[in-house]
């Protein structure tokens, strides 16, 4: 809004007489005023008519023609003048910052509600996945039944047929690595801690991994370690899974260094590969449940490690160069 | 040095000596400093003259201005029948003081007058405020307000107040310098190297729909919505006057009318607030009240009401808008108009008030019971009120 400063607000001047006489009648007086030189009531007046209307209030006399002189002169309407444009300033001021926290409050809305909708989405993973699960255990184990039985009966004349079983037990076994994710994750489950040699569950774990030939495994392990407290079987979940991925990102070979040591009350477990690394956009979200860059999967795998590892009292951070490899570093408290 | 402000306040027998003694302990306040303005309050027991000639003896012919009052108080205490003096030193301020007479006859000549030998600008001292002290049964406090603004321009922030006379409402009396003079305006123009501060508030509220005044003449009101005015005012204040033991349909004597009438004021809807209008002008029960000022015909009224803890509570929201407005400055003194009515409702409890104020400010300070205060920041155009405090605040 611009003012124009040859033009006179009425309405201010009802205000500024209406704070001696009262609204009703400041307006009730000045309307009389302004009909009676023939004008039309308006918003705002030039100075012509207006020095018009308050000569025509002079002739009240008294108090009303005081006003009518003080109004009309130019000195103080120039006060008038520098007050509404002072008085635009603050109000614009006081918009743009009910603006900005508007924006700001907005902006908060939109990440709670995102935040909510990732937390119902999770919520209903916990909610479902437990009889999806289950429900879906029961025809991929009969799957799994069929694979076996169809390779023991048709590959021995059908090389291409054993390809395809092959592929088939492997797709298997992804689906059944996304149930058990699934369940991981719904699942509150309470440890089982037993006293256990952590290079036992490296073991078991590498067992349980397919790792081609062109991957160089290679452990540090030092002679002398200590048992620790941990449940064995969710442990080692954790290392199939950082192993499994290491892996994963060497499909054309590398190496895989498990490094184990001690520091002053703490065990750090290092899963080192030289794969093709995660990107700096990618590393800040890899432990996020429901993250995920493979074609296959539904990215509960990091999640339920990081949930493992600190159901643990532990934690797990992750280092990472594109082209040169990750490290997986899992510090856990050592209990006495 | 920047400003000092001290006060004291005494009672005393023989009016000469009251004022020396009472400027003589103020003075000894300021430590040897030079008086640059004078304050003064004085109930209307003393003779006014020779009050002003015993603190002059004291001072010195340094601009002064003062009236009667009908109540004093200041950091010290709270009296009736007393003087009350502050002194100011200061060179972050200029003082000039000047008396206008025939108030009621031309107010703006009167106010000319008083101003003629004021200057329009002083240097190095860009902030203009002024005091301004009135007849308080002159019945001109809101022209006399607005003439002065017209006399010393727009740019200059207004406080003051109309002098009163004990509730005797017989005749007050403005002080200027070495004289004294009813019918009179005494003002004081103060240029400042910083700008003074002013807190308003009264603790009033509507009882009654919005009434419109269908006859009046000059500050007479005849009828409001074509009926006797007294007889509106008896209809929507019978309820509520009865349960403090006022019985509106017998009220014969002035002093019980005054009371009724301080009790329940006028209030105009201006801007966001109501402007209160006392009546305590009133003589007679037979139809007409008297206000202060001018009230003009279809101008819409409303009784109000204010309830004692109302009447504390807004005497210490005047000096934390005071306050708030000052933004930290360091301060100096406060000059405290405050309505009479104010202390009729409050009766003992009116120290309560003073009290309030006094801990919120924390600074010396001086002020009387007034009939009307007047209060105006740059660029308003209205002034009088009543039933409100208004507190002046002097920074350093």
């Amino acid at each position: 809004m611009s003012i124009e400063k040859k033009s006179i607000n009425i309405q201010s001047i009802i205000w500024m007489l209406a704070d001696s006489i009262g609204i009703e009648a400041a307006e009730n007086i000045l309307d009389k005023s302004i009909r009676e030189v023939g004008f039309d009531r308006k918003v705002s007046y030039s100075e012509e008519e207006f020095l018009k209307i308050c000569e025509n209030l002079k002739k009240k006399g008294g108090y009303i023609k005081i006003f009518a002189t003080l109004v009309a002169s130019p000195v103080f309407r120039e006060i008038q003048y520098q007050k509404m444009i002072e008085k635009e300033k603050k109000e614009r001021e006081e918009i743009e910052t009910l603006y900005k926290a508007l924006q700001k409050s907005n902006e908060e809305l939109k990440k709670m509600q995102e935040e909510l909708i990732k937390k119902e989405r999770l919520s209903t993973i916990g909610t479902l996945s437990s009889s999806i699960a289950h429900e879906l255990r029961n025809p991929l184990t009969s799957i799994k039944n069929i694979a076996f039985f169809l390779k023991k009966y048709l590959t021995e004349e059908k090389p291409k047929v054993k390809e395809l079983i092959e592929l088939l037990n492997k797709e298997i076994e992804v689906m059944n690595k996304i149930i058990t994710d699934l369940l991981e994750f719904s699942r509150v489950t309470k440890l089982e801690k037993v006293k256990i040699s952590i290079e036992k569950v490296i073991d078991e774990a590498l067992n349980s991994v397919v790792i081609l030939e062109k991957i160089k495994v290679i452990k540090e392990i030092p002679s002398d370690l200590k048992e620790v407290y941990i449940d064995p079987i969710r442990m080692r979940q954790v290392f199939v899974n950082l192993i499994t991925n290491a892996c994963d990102a060497m499909s054309d070979g590398g190496e895989l260094k498990i490094v184990v040591k001690i520091e002053p009350a703490e065990m750090k477990i290092d899963f080192s590969d030289t794969g093709h690394g995660i990107s700096k956009e990618v590393i800040s979200h890899i432990f996020e449940p429901l993250f995920t860059t493979k074609a296959k999967g539904i990215g509960l795998g990091l999640a339920v490690v990081r949930s493992i590892i600190e159901q643990h009292n532990g934690k797990i951070t992750v280092e990472s160069e594109v082209g040169k490899g990750t490290t997986f570093s899992i510090i856990l408290p050592i209990e006495e | 040095m920047s400003t000092k402000f001290a006060t004291s306040i005494l009672k005393g027998e023989d009016s000469f000596n009251t004022g020396k003694e009472v400027a003589k302990k103020a003075m000894e306040k300021l430590g040897g400093s030079k008086v640059d303005f004078v304050i003064v309050f004085s109930s209307s027991k003393y003779d006014y003259q020779s009050v002003v000639n015993g603190i002059r003896e004291v001072t010195g012919n340094v601009p002064l201005i003062g009236c009667s009052s009908a109540g004093e108080f200041t950091e010290e205490a709270t009296m009736k029948e007393s003087v009350a003096c502050a002194v100011i030193s200061s060179d972050t301020h200029r003082f000039f003081a000047g008396l206008g007479t025939d108030l009621r006859k031309d107010e703006i000549e009167c106010i000319k007058q008083a101003t003629s030998e004021f200057p329009t600008s002083v240097e190095d001292y860009p902030y203009l405020s002024s005091i301004i002290l009135v007849d308080g049964l002159a019945g001109k406090g809101e022209e006399t307000v607005l003439a002065t603004v017209a006399t010393l321009g727009p740019n200059v922030k207004f406080s003051g107040g109309a002098a009163a006379d004990d509730l005797k409402f017989k005749q007050t009396y403005v002080f200027c310098g070495d004289k004294v003079a009813t019918d009179a305006c005494s003002i004081a123009l103060v240029a400042s190297k910083i700008p003074v501060f002013i807190g308003v508030k009264h603790g009033h509220v509507p009882i009654s729909p919005p009434l419109v005044v269908t006859k009046a003449d000059k500050n007479i009101v005849y009828e409001i919505n074509n009926k006797p005015a007294f007889e509106i005012w008896k209809e929507y204040t019978r309820e509520s006057a009865k349960k403090i033991g006022i019985d509106v349909d017998n009220i014969t004597e002035m002093e019980a009318i005054q009371n009724f009438f301080t009790r329940y004021e006028a209030g105009l809807l201006t801007g966001g607030d109501y402007k209160i209008r006392w009546l305590g002008g009133t003589t007679t029960t037979e139809g007409p009240i008297c206000f202060p000022c001018v009230i003009y015909e279809g101008m819409v009224l409303r009784v109000m009401e204010s309830p004692k803890e109302n009447q504390i509570a807004s005497a210490k929201k005047a000096a934390e808008i005071a306050l708030s407005a000052s933004k930290g400055a360091k301060l100096a003194g406060a000059i405290i108009f405050d309505c009479v009515c104010r202390a009729v409702i409050l009766g003992d409890d009116f120290s309560k008030a003073v009290n309030e104020i006094k801990n919120v400010l924390q600074v010396p300070l001086i002020g009387f019971e007034t009939y009307g205060e007047i209060a105006m920041e740059i660029g308003q155009l209205s002034g009088f009120h009543n039933t409100t405090t208004v507190v002046l605040l002097i920074p350093e």
